[in-house]
């Protein structure tokens, strides 16, 4: 046990690094007097606090958080819905793992950026609404966002860590589970069904927990590819152009203060789901 | 007692492959030409050293592994996989921890096809025979070592084996339970008559549970005598030949 005096000072404890360096921040701003380097703590606050009136004729941030929210969780969705089957399968069939573990290994070191080039090449700015033809409405304006170019930089970023603990949540799966089930009469179908799957679910959520964050922090970059028009990543580089450091800062601040409520909204159902986690 | 042979373990050995030693060929002899006869509803033990082969035994016994050489049948089918028929339990923590007792014991009864509310019924009826109904909703990691053993008994039982093959069940379990434990499965042995193979270190309990007793070396694994167990039951440590036949088994382990 750390040791800790008394609760009034556990409680704040964790606001003084934070407080310093809000402190340490605005001095620096006063002393700069220049926006473009370091603009005033309040000039950000003063952003963040009018989430829906539009900026620099890109629309509100809040919007801008959506359809950046909207487009890695497409990339994101379609990673988790291969990533994990084939997780499962090469960790439950050894030819399986055999087949495709040394050639996904050659992927897994390519950072999600480099493939920006190829997906360029590749996909250049269709969209689903392209892709389908879809008439010009706000279904279009909407799917139309969704690049196929950027949905894979984040998909990439995505999939390596789900398909690595899926692969490892169902080799952890302890022997004895699965000899006391096929003692008891348990179908191989059985066993995969009742002991496999719940007994992989811990890992495998914790690698979509990693993904999703490691999706999120693709974003800028897939967001920094032609044809993108809006979202908290172009926001940030726009308003570079644009010489607003403030709204630069605002939109770092949003991605980091989204990526962490992603993350504890998933530590919370971890915890709901995986009581057992950790325990005999 | 009958004299019906339930297991039939003819001339078995069982060598694993040994990858790493080179120039010496053959592996590791877990078990060396053993040669068992279980008879129906006895309770045999059989106790040895650690790397005598009688955890092997049990495993092959189960259908879990498969001879190297020899055969183990089972009222004359040979035993190549496991079957509901023959149940296992395991020293420890065999139940799934993300099910309740209850749902753990049902969980056997599913494999088997029952579900609902025939599976919750016979559940919780072996629930009340190891004592458990009112922990029903716990999970594993919220009981005791022992409530655990008893859970896995229940559970091994629900699914009404003909053997019950036991591998070290109370090995880690503190002294006192482990006492008390013997004493259970004893009075439900007796309710529920079936062929017990219980495998253990302890020559102790060996001799309180068995009707019979194969005592195992190793280097290589193999039985050296199968004792009867003519002490009255209910057994006391107290009867002098409770003593003198832990201490032949002694001898014949050279302690």
């Amino acid at each position: 046990m750390p040791l800790m005096p008394n609760r009034f000072l556990c409680f704040l404890l964790p606001l003084v690094v934070p407080a310093l360096f809000l402190w340490g921040w605005e001095t620096a701003a006063v002393r700069a007097a220049n926006d473009i380097i370091l603009p005033r703590l309040t000039d950000v606050l003063a952003v963040l606090a009018h989430p829906l009136t539009p900026i620099i004729g890109m629309g509100s941030l809040l919007s801008n958080i959506g359809i950046s929210l909207a487009r890695v969780l497409f990339g994101y969705l379609v990673a988790v819905a291969l990533a994990v089957p084939l997780g499962i399968l090469m960790g439950y069939c050894a030819p399986a793992h055999k087949l495709l573990n040394s050639f996904l290994a050659l992927f897994r070191p390519i950072p999600p950026l480099a493939w920006t080039p190829l997906m360029m090449a590749w996909f250049g700015i269709t969209s689903p609404a392209s892709l389908f033809d879809m008439d010009i409405g706000p279904a279009y304006i909407f799917f139309n966002n969704l690049k196929f170019s950027m949905a894979f930089i984040i998909f990439i970023g995505g999939f390596f860590p789900v398909l690595t603990s899926s692969i490892q949540g169902v080799r952890s799966v302890r022997r004895v589970l699965i000899e006391s089930s096929l003692v008891l009469g348990a179908s191989r179908w059985d066993i995969f069904r009742k002991v496999i799957l719940p007994g992989a679910s811990p890992s495998i959520l914790t690698g979509m927990r990693i993904g999703l964050g490691v999706a999120w922090m693709c974003l800028v970059s897939a967001e920094m590819l032609p044809g993108s028009l809006s979202g908290v990543g172009y926001l940030i580089t726009h308003a570079y152009t644009v010489a607003r450091t403030d709204i630069v800062i605002t939109g770092m601040v949003s991605i980091g203060v989204m990526g962490a409520l992603m993350d504890q909204a998933f530590r919370l159902c971890e915890r709901r789901m995986l009581f057992w986690r950790g325990k005999s | 007692m009958s004299a019906v042979p339930s297991l039939t373990v003819s001339d078995v050995s069982r060598i694993f492959p040994q990858a790493r030693a080179k120039g010496q060929d053959g592996g590791i002899v877990a078990l060396s030409s053993t040669s068992i006869e279980v008879r129906d509803n006895e309770f045999l033990s059989i106790v040895g050293p650690s790397g005598c082969g009688k955890s092997t035994l049990l495993r092959l016994m189960a259908g879990l592994d498969a001879p190297t050489k020899g055969e183990i049948c089972y009222r004359g089918q040979a035993i190549t996989k496991p079957t509901g028929k023959i149940g296992l339990v395991f020293q420890d923590y065999s139940l799934l921890p993300w099910r309740s007792i209850q749902r753990n014991i049902e969980l056997g009864l599913e494999f088997q096809g029952l579900g609902g509310r025939e599976a919750r019924a016979k559940a919780l009826e072996h629930l009340e025979l190891v004592g458990l109904a009112q922990f029903r909703d716990a999970y594993p990691h919220e009981l005791s070592g022992g409530m655990r053993q008893r859970a896995a008994i229940a559970r091994a039982l629900a699914v009404a084996p003909d053997v019950l093959l036991m591998d070290e069940p109370f090995g880690a379990l503190d002294a006192h339970t482990r006492l008390l434990m013997q004493r259970e499965l004893l009075t439900l042995w007796e309710k529920r008559r079936k062929t017990v193979v219980f495998v253990t270190h302890s020559i102790d309990e060996a001799v309180y549970l068995s009707d019979r007793i194969v005592v195992m070396e190793k280097d290589p694994g193999r039985v050296i005598e199968v004792l009867d167990v003519d002490l009255p039951r209910p057994r006391t440590r107290k009867n002098p030949d409770f003593g003198k036949l832990t201490e032949s088994i002694l001898e014949l382990l050279k302690y």
